[in-house]
């Protein structure tokens, strides 16, 4: 009984574990974008709030300059 | 980011801004955009890791942001989310910004 019990445990974990996309945001759509106030490659900083309202804005994170994509 | 800017047309023509975000310093990120003649700004969230870590995409054991992108509607929510794999997908990205655009031009 116990081992079965330890199976149906394990395999409701894995399923947890499978339904997670690889790479996801604790953020969902839907959501309010966290503001933002970062300095910018084109000199200054660029505030998200200054561009909500104009347009819509990809903000699109990625690991580190010089990767591929 | 190669892809993004190949992409850019398409967010361009549907009046999107684009913003790439790395836990880079500006320096870093300046030559990176010069050595791929990006079009679009990149922003540095070097200091605190705060922004990647306010949108949940932070890698704490690498320091690093995970590749994901977030289209932002006009009324400042998520609209869409996507996660890249190896390669930045983008395709899903760009028909959101369509979708808002449209959904833009169709309100009073």
């Amino acid at each position: 009984m116990r081992s079965s019990r330890y199976l149906m445990l394990a395999s409701a974990m894995s399923i947890v574990a499978f339904a997670q996309p690889p790479t996801s945001s604790t953020l969902k759509v839907g959501d309010r974008a966290p503001d933002f106030t970062l300095p910018s490659t084109e000199g200054g900083r660029v505030h998200l709030a200054d561009y909500i309202g104009k347009s819509t804005v990809v903000v699109a994170f990625f690991p580190a300059a010089f990767t591929g994509g | 980011m190669k892809a993004y800017q190949s992409g850019m047309q398409k967010f361009q023509a549907s009046g999107a801004k684009v913003f790439a975000v790395s836990t880079d310093n500006t320096p870093s990120q300046k030559a990176f955009a010069e050595s791929l003649s990006l079009s679009f700004p990149l922003l540095s969230d070097f200091l605190d890791r705060k922004v990647s870590q306010e949108y949940g995409v932070y890698i704490a054991k690498a320091g690093i942001a995970n590749r994901v992108t977030f289209v932002i509607d006009t009324d400042g929510k998520i609209d869409f989310i996507e996660g890249g794999g190896d390669a930045m997908k983008i395709m899903g990205a760009g028909d959101a910004c369509d979708r808002l655009a449209h959904k833009k031009a169709a309100s009073p």
